[in-house]
């Protein structure tokens, strides 16, 4: 009884707290604090329901303490893998210009090259803001769907006798990041698609949420206790 | 010299920048050893204090390790790091600074010294 009175207060600061990754160290902080200080308070000779209550309330507004620890806990973005991808995206273009200088139609494939940047990069903001947890949701399903484009892709053109088409939706399937040079437009975009899920993976905490542990501990104690 | 803007959150940084720059210190400690040193002038809220703590840990003014005390509780204790004895010591000449002007325009000699 005391006890989901604490679970309630610590279920109302976390719901403040948007970065999941932080949750549970801090909501762990947070309840050894009120118990510390209900103890405090029982050794004073208050009795239990009103020690957990005056506890509580020194603790403070759960909404106001919630909302400071949220901006205490800003996930940051991960710098040194944006600037990596900068860089490799940079060294492909200056790697295409200085191959187009000596072969024919050098301009127009440096102009595509251009263009695939630019959508790739679309791409890849696309994969950060998106909700990736519908990957976690609906995982068999979306794993499925890429082994079927993969063995769909089988049957599309060939060049030279080979699938190359097979190569991008595979590239999915186990991101086994290909250059960012040198494969040309379709590969660029899947790699920044894959670079930018993992941005968003390291901005926001877990790929699946519902998973035991990482931000999940108050709701469980909660289901026990009450 | 310039002042920091918010004085109170100023101050309250100070303050546990301070009190870790004894001893290490677990939150639950920091408050009680504040009210106690400033003869209950200083009642810190434990919403407050959490909050602040965790921002000047991303800072690198504290670090924190963890630490089981007699009974099974982990606790949270918070270290000063260089960086925060640096910040302390900057503060505190921040806060002279401020202290002596208004003491000054107070009027009074005695208010003046710190």
């Amino acid at each position: 009884m005391q006890q989901s009175k604490i679970t309630e207060y610590l279920e109302a600061v976390s719901q403040q707290i948007r970065w999941k990754r932080a949750q549970a160290p801090v909501l762990e902080e947070i309840r050894n604090h009120i118990a510390g200080q209900k103890q405090a308070f029982i050794s004073e000779g208050l009795n239990e329901e009103t020690a957990t209550e005056r506890a509580i309330a020194e603790m403070g507004d759960p909404f106001v303490v919630g909302e400071q620890l949220d901006r205490a806990h800003r996930p940051r973005p991960d710098w040194p893998l944006l600037i990596m991808t900068a860089v490799m995206l940079l060294l492909g273009l200056v790697i295409q210009y200085l191959v187009g200088l000596n072969i024919p139609l050098g301009a127009e494939t440096f102009g595509r090259q251009l263009a695939w940047t630019g959508i790739a990069i679309l791409a890849m903001f696309a994969a950060y803001f998106m909700d990736f947890t519908i990957i976690g949701k609906y995982s068999k399903g979306v794993f499925f769907m890429l082994c079927a484009i993969t063995i769909a892709s089988l049957f599309g053109e060939k060049v030279r006798g080979s699938s190359t088409n097979t190569l991008y939706p595979l590239l999915l399937l186990s991101p086994v990041s290909l250059p960012l040079i040198s494969y040309g437009g379709r590969a660029l975009v899947t790699n920044m698609f894959l670079i930018g899920l993992m941005l968003s993976v390291f901005r926001t905490g877990d790929l699946v949420r519902d998973k035991a542990g990482v931000g999940a501990t108050a709701v469980n104690s909660s289901h026990f206790i009450q | 010299m310039a002042i920091d803007k918010s004085l109170l959150t100023g101050s309250t940084t100070m303050l546990i920048l301070k009190l870790l720059d004894g001893t290490d210190m677990y939150g639950y400690q920091m408050i009680d050893e504040l009210s106690k040193q400033s003869n209950n002038v200083f009642k810190l809220k434990a919403g407050t204090l959490y909050p602040l703590l965790h921002t000047l840990e991303q800072k690198d003014l504290l670090t924190s390790y963890e630490e089981t005390a007699d009974n099974a509780r982990v606790r949270k204790y918070y270290r000063i790091t260089k960086k925060g004895r640096k910040h302390l010591h900057e503060k505190k000449e921040e806060w002279k600074t401020y202290t002596a002007a208004v003491n000054d325009l107070l009027g009074g000699a005695g208010f003046a010294t710190v």
